[in-house]
């Protein structure tokens, strides 16, 4: 122990001041003893004086060795004030202190790192960037749109016109970031070990940042909250007291006899010396043993028991309280902090008047509701007993334990009246005294949630002070016991609140019994409290947690930081810094800590849904807060991602050429060869196209994209260039051909989705094939071959899109191998297809084996010439959302009028208030719409059979879009059809706790639709004063199950959503539900569509 | 008298007070308190106040009282609490019948010595008085003759939770002012000499709250329970040389015999028997040591301790004292 000493001026005083804040006795006789003994120098070294003073101070085992705990505290604290100094800023500073050498390592490792990144990012000022311009010739056939002339082809007949050869122009762009670094070894030797040790940093992000946080955790300390000490006394009135303490220590006579020699003298005396004894009857002093009932550790019923035997205590009389849970037979006693079990008391204070205080339930077997066989014990022990119940009503439970037990109301009355129950028996076999009085409890459907009225329905069941009393308490996320009394006055500064009646009425609610309010009413009550007053109840609060602050480095010492931050942005929420404050604070705590209180977590969802990028700015924080390294390794990751995005490379990219009569804009460059691809004939290639123009695009490729009218000014309407069979164009596994595999999907109007064709009376995942695409690839069979049969072999993915993969192709005709290709590209053209031409005649054995995925094989016979035709679908490749470059969604008009009513119907969106109809379509971003579509789609879908509406039917107007879910408001007959369809099988009721209900709502109840993928829940939430409001909550979630659950648990930790173009494609694979937009991967495509929207078409 | 208490078990003379006044007292010689007992017993002395030392029943409470006469070379009077005590017994007994008797049917003159017998602290407070003190205040030579006067003494009150409430209540202002008056006599008031002022040891098994006002006129102790080597060492100080040949446990409590090994396997049985939650009445430091010398004279082994034979079984009497206690370890079958 080093630090301050004892013998210091002042030193001890400041000990002593620190000890009454623990709540030792420290009297002035205490204080003497304590001056004397260290003035004389009574301990040889510093930490001895632990062991002297102790002994004055401690009146029990535990405040002994707290003493010993709290002295090494005061004795190692550095800071010269006396008492504990309040924590400033974060508790984590606080216990990092003596970390110094991993602060320094940290902030080494910033420096280093932020000269490197200077470095590395400065490089393109020190290298001097490089111009290279290249010129290659691209053989391409067919004649080229003339830009002059506007290009107005049938959308059934996209243009197929050969391009001529023309040269290409390309330049490697001017050196960008990451080009310029390793253009030279020096940059090299920068960029590798520093790109190594972010890869490096990203892979161990997680787990170091998990173990910063177990390591800022671990150094926290016990306890893990700290009840507000604020040194109450009895809320009853001291008259009261007074007659209970007189009436409780009133000595019964006692069994024994003593002579009493004055009498017996006197006696003998008179009777001329004749000897007469007389003796007297023993009185003794009573001595009560009270066993308390404590469901809680914030149990305010109990809380007050224990005050009160403690004052008895303190008084004179022997009592001693003792506590249990549930389970009467095993008790704590005050002051232990090991359990006894009933047997063991009763052996030790059988002599004892014994007051059991609880309910008369847990006397009782749970099993049979008779009084338990440990109530024997209670029978043999004490004569003396009674049991004081909290209960207003005499029940089935206070009846039977009535056997075993007198059963009588708590109160300050029947406590004084207790010597003369036991005294006389007769009183204590009548016990038909009514219990307590006043109003009654509200009753547990009242208590349960609040909803319409209900608070007024509350507020019936206590006086307009308690009742503003009972809001108070909501104030602060816990109910405790001396903050409850405390707030009696601040509600009431002229102490009416202060008696026996009132706290009564308040205590015996169950959340005072349990320590909570739950967090439904909270909002609620907290809202009932006039402002004034809630500002009064918040300052005090404020103070009270000022003046108890928790040790420093202990779990405690965060969560009042918390609440001390979460008042103070509280009482005035526009003060930029006490948000400030908050927002620092809830990222240094605990997560746990932050959703304890439901007020704090409204208020940060408030913010988030504030918040243009929700939760983003916040989810950010937290992940810099984990620590110096993965701070720098975000950063770095960032500028990284970000100068590689830029630069992509040091690719050629195309060099726009200036329009000229003889090229078109947007034209394609060029694109590398694939050399496994058998060279098409020219005859083949002159039949694909090698052009698409926007009408094309939008016919062929997203079938439910609505055809834009061609901006007037543009001439050349070519939008994208698809390269001919010799040059195909880089794989793109875009594209947009659902139409390919998919029974076509109108949009405009959205038709439900028609069951999927019985094949052999079981559904085919596989929907029916269309008719035959001109841009598939075109391979023949063997050059010598003059037969006119074809095999059309068409590879998808389980949404439909032409299968990314490199896949083998292999046919057999008995048993030998007539046909052979490797890595061969379903994804080239948009149809996803190829077609082997001149197939003879005969049965062939097909085998299509695609890298990733297993291979399938199908045989067919090819008679007379004809085209055959074999679809494979891949299940489980599907487009990774992050490949996705642009959506085409359709234009505000194609929208289904049902969808687009209520955009207009939507003027309160979160984010976009005031805005509705086309201009809030518009604003939301691709994510939001997609999740929009992806629900409507779904909603439209659901038909609830009693009405024959579908879902989406009920809602009349959007309140929030995000990007895995859509609030909204409904028709309140909604709930009751969606209940209704809980017995047909439609949805079932599932938890709503993940489902956090809006502002002012609550949540009522939570339905899911049965289907394995692609599952709509609809959460519904009511209005806390008004029940005909009514918001759901709907969302679509891609799994079910055990994976359903590892997805909760996975985005819950990542903090990730399910995302909406995920969604989209397994509303696709799984349901043939086709939510109408269309996901591009191909860049010349997403830019195309990129600029039609940014053009005012889409 | 300024010397320390150490808690080191040696006295300060050669031939301290306590033996040479009841040669059959056992001197504590073996008995070692720790720093923290050492310094609430010199906070107590220097303090002028009575130590109150709680603690499970075993942990030495009553040896602490021992201990500091013997270290202190001061007499100890002892006084052992029972339910019906009160606080006039503390201090002295008078024999009501033995007077009434006398004066009734011997007619013997009242001689109050053969009546009054002074009790723990009562023979404390008078042996704290000189002779001229005790004359003036008329108290009779016969009552003076076993005390050494002028003298420090210390008092042990054992196990005062065990009177009834009034007990401690109606001794306050005794313990505090260290005065007392025989009702029954003509005697002045008894006042302890502020020189010699007793030290006062009381002992509780907590089985009962004290009162606030009677503990804040103490000084408080609270004597955990010992650890193994705290156990080891109260075995080798206690049992080691009462046992005989061959030793238990060298100076540094490693055995150096079999019997050894068996003592420290006890010892470790024994910790596990206290600190088992589910035991109605636990075992005690005191039981343990009995026990102890029972598997000696048993000539139960170690293996014996450790598998839990019939042979420990069967000893294990002498540690529980409940039957369902017995059963729950196996001494007893079940019912």
């Amino acid at each position: 122990v080093a630090g301050r000493s004892l013998q210091s001026p002042g030193a001890l005083d400041a000990l002593l001041a620190s000890l009454r804040e623990e709540r030792f006795a420290v009297g002035t006789s205490e204080a003497v003893k304590a001056h004397r003994l260290v003035a004389a120098g009574r301990a040889r070294r510093d930490d001895e004086w632990k062991f002297a003073l102790a002994p004055i101070f401690a009146r029990d085992p535990d405040q002994q060795q707290q003493f010993y705990e709290l002295y090494d505290r005061w004795v190692g604290a550095q800071a010269p004030h006396h008492s504990i100094p309040l924590l400033t800023h974060s508790p984590v500073s606080a216990v990092a202190a003596p970390d110094q050498v991993g602060r320094r390592s940290a902030r080494i490792a910033w420096l280093i790192g932020a000269v490197m990144l200077v470095a590395l990012l400065g490089w393109p000022y020190l290298v001097p960037p490089r111009l290279t311009v290249r010129v290659t010739t691209q053989p391409t056939t067919g004649a080229t749109p003339q830009p002059s002339q506007p290009s107005q082809p049938s959308p059934a007949t996209p243009p197929r016109a050969a391009l001529p050869e023309r040269p290409q122009s390309t330049i490697d762009q001017p050196c960008v970031w990451a080009g310029c670094v390793t253009s030279t070894p020096w940059g090299w030797l920068l960029f590798a070990p520093v790109s190594a040790w972010i890869l490096a940093s990203l892979v161990l992000a997680g787990p170091l940042r998990r173990a910063a946080i177990y390591r800022r955790e671990r150094q926290l300390t016990p306890p893990y909250e700290w009840p507000l000490r604020i040194g109450v006394t009895s809320p009853r009135s001291d008259d009261a007291l007074a007659t209970v303490l007189r009436m409780i220590r009133r000595r019964p006579t006692g069994d024994a006899r003593r002579l009493d020699v004055a009498r017996s003298i006197r006696a003998t005396v008179r009777d001329a010396g004749c000897p007469v004894l007389h003796f007297e009857q023993e009185r003794r002093a009573p001595e009560y043993l009270f066993i308390v009932q404590q469901r809680h550790r914030h149990d305010h019923f109990a809380a007050w028991v224990g005050l009160l035997v403690r004052i008895l205590a303190r008084n004179g009389v022997d009592a001693r309280a003792c506590f249990y849970e549930d389970d009467p037979r095993l008790l704590r006693l005050t002051g232990s902090r090991r359990p006894m079990r009933l047997r063991h008391v009763a052996e030790a204070w059988h002599p004892s008047r014994a007051v059991f205080v609880g309910d008369a339930a847990s006397w009782l077997d749970p099993f049979t509701a008779r009084p338990g066989e440990w109530t024997r014990i209670v029978a043999d022990t004490w004569v003396e007993r009674v049991l004081l119940t909290p209960t207003r009503d005499r029940g089935a439970a206070e009846n039977r334990v009535r056997r075993v037990l007198p059963v009588r109301p708590f109160s300050m009355a029947q406590l004084a009246a207790l010597p003369d129950l036991f005294e006389t028996p007769l009183l204590a076999r009548r016990d038909d005294t009514p219990l307590g009085g006043g109003l009654p409890l509200p009753p547990d459907h009242v208590l349960e949630h609040p909803s319409n009225g209900r608070d007024v329905l509350l507020r019936a069941f206590f006086t307009p002070a308690v009742f503003e009393w009972l809001c108070a308490c909501a104030i602060y996320s816990e109910l405790e016991w001396e903050l409850t009394i405390a707030l009696a006055d601040v509600v009431a500064p002229d102490g009416s609140l202060r008696n026996e009646r009132s706290l009564l009425s308040l205590i015996r609610l169950p959340w005072f019994r349990y320590g909570r309010i739950p967090d439904p009413w909270r909002p609620v009550l907290v809202a009932a409290l006039p402002a004034e007053r809630r500002d009064r109840v918040r300052q005090a609060l404020l103070e009270r947690l000022q003046s108890n602050p928790a040790p420093p480095g202990t779990f405690a010492r965060g969560k009042q930081t918390l609440d001390m931050a979460a008042q103070r942005y509280w009482l005035d929420p526009k003060r930029l810094d006490a948000r400030a404050r908050l927002e620092r604070t809830i990222r240094l705590v605990p997560d746990a800590d932050v959703r304890a209180d439901r007020l704090l977590t409204e208020t940060v969802d408030r913010w988030a849904s504030e918040s243009a990028w929700p939760d983003a700015s916040l989810r950010w924080s937290r992940f810099v807060a984990g620590g110096g390294p993965i701070k720098l390794a975000s950063v770095a990751a960032l500028t990284i991602a970000i100068g590689l995005a830029l630069s992509r490379g040091t690719e050629p990219i195309p060099l726009p050429v200036p329009p000229s009569p003889a090229t078109p804009a947007f034209t394609q460059p060029v694109i590398p060869d694939e050399p496994q691809v058998a060279p098409s004939p020219a005859g083949a290639a002159a039949e694909i196209p090698s052009t698409v123009t926007r009408e094309a695009f939008v016919e062929q490729v997203p079938s439910s994209v609505p055809t834009p009218a061609p901006p007037p000014a543009q001439t050349p309407d070519v939008i994208a260039t698809v390269p001919p069979a010799a040059a195909p164009p880089e794989p793109v596994q875009d594209q947009p051909s659902p139409a390919a595999g998919v029974t076509p999907l109108e949009f405009t109007p959205l038709p439900p989705v028609e069951p999927a064709p019985k094949v052999g009376g079981a559904a085919s995942p596989v929907p029916a094939p269309v008719d035959l695409e001109p841009s598939r690839q075109v391979i023949p069979f063997a050059s010598s071959s003059t037969a006119k049969g074809s095999l059309i072999i068409t590879a998808l993915t389980g949404t439909h899109y032409p299968l990314p993969n490199l896949t083998d192709l292999t046919i057999e005709r008995q048993g030998k191998t007539v046909f052979e290709r490797k890595n061969i590209r379903f994804d080239r053209y948009l149809d996803g297809a190829i077609e082997i031409t001149g197939v003879p005649d005969g049965e062939y054995r097909v085998e299509v084996d695609p890298a990733g995925v297993s291979s399938q094989r199908s045989t067919v016979v090819v008679r007379d010439g004809a085209a055959k035709r074999i679809d494979v679908v891949a299940r489980g490749v599907s487009i990774d959302a992050k490949d996705v470059r642009a959506v085409a969604f359709p234009p505000y008009d194609a929208l289904p009028d049902a969808l687009r009513s209520r955009l207009e119907a939507s003027t309160a969106v979160t984010g976009f208030p005031g805005t509705s109809g086309r201009r809030l379509f518009e604003a939301l971003s691709d994510l939001q719409r997609a999740a929009l579509f992806n629900i409507f789609a779904k909603a439209s879908q659901v038909r609830f059979p009693a009405s024959d509406r579908s879902a989406w039917d009920y809602v009349t107007a959007l309140t929030d879009v995000r990007s895995d879910r859509v609030f909204a408001t409904t028709d309140v007959a909604m709930h009751d059809e969606i209940r209704a369809s809980t017995v047909s099988g439609l949805v079932s009721e599932v938890p709503a706790a993940l489902h956090q209900p809006p502002l002012g709502f609550s949540v009522a109840n939570s339905y899911r639709t049965r289907e394995k993928a692609g599952s709509l829940q609809i959460t519904v939430f009511r209005g806390l004063d008004n029940d005909a409001q009514m918001t759901v909550d709907m969302d679509i979630d891609i799994n079910s199950g055990a994976s359903r659950v590892f997805g909760i648990i996975s985005r819950t930790l990542t903090r990730s959503i399910v995302h909406p173009y995920d969604v989209q494609q397994v509303l696709i694979s799984t349901q043939l539900l086709d939510p109408g937009y269309r996901l591009i991967t191909n860049p010349e495509l997403a830019d195309a569509v990129t600029k039609g929207r940014g053009g005012g078409a889409p | 008298m300024n010397r320390e208490y150490v808690g080191s078990g040696r006295p300060a003379s050669a031939h301290p007070t306590l033996y040479a006044l009841h040669p059959e007292f056992d001197p504590p010689g073996g008995y070692r308190a720790d720093s923290r007992l050492a310094a609430a017993v010199n906070t107590a002395i220097f303090l002028d106040q009575p130590l109150l030392v709680t603690g499970d029943p075993g942990t030495g409470k009553t040896e602490l009282a021992n201990s500091v006469a013997w270290e202190l070379d001061l007499p100890l009077h002892v006084f052992h609490t029972k339910s019906s005590s009160s606080a006039g017994d503390l201090f002295y007994r008078y024999d009501a019948l033995l007077h009434f008797n006398d004066a009734h049917v011997q007619h013997r003159d009242p001689d109050m010595s053969r009546y009054i017998r002074f009790e723990a602290l009562g023979r404390a407070i008078v042996s704290s008085m000189s002779q001229r003190q005790l004359t003036e205040a008329g108290v009779p030579a016969p009552l003076l003759k076993d005390l050494a006067l002028e003298s420090r003494s210390v008092v042990l009150i054992d196990e005062i939770d065990k009177a009834p409430r009034d007990f401690p209540n109606d001794i306050l202002h005794e313990i505090d002012r260290l005065r007392f008056e025989v009702r029954e006599a003509d005697w002045k008031p008894l006042v302890a000499n502020q020189a010699f002022r007793p030290i006062v040891i009381l002992t509780s098994n907590l089985e009962k709250a004290l009162p606030d006002a009677f503990l804040r006129r103490c000084v408080f102790y609270y004597i955990g329970r010992p650890t193994l080597e705290g156990l080891l060492e109260i075995v080798r100080t206690r049992l080691d040389a009462a046992l005989g040949a061959p030793a238990l446990l060298d100076e540094q409590r490693k055995p150096v015999s079999e019997r050894g090994k068996t003592v420290v396997a006890a010892v470790k049985e024994f910790m596990a028997l206290r600190d088992n939650d589910q035991l109605i009445k636990r075992p005690s430091t005191a039981e343990m040591l009995k026990w102890i010398r029972v598997l000696q004279k048993q000539q139960v082994s170690e293996q014996d301790v450790a598998a839990r034979t019939p042979a420990l079984l069967d000893t294990l009497h002498v540690l529980l004292k409940n039957i369902d206690d017995l059963r729950a370890v196996g001494a007893l079958p079940a019912s």
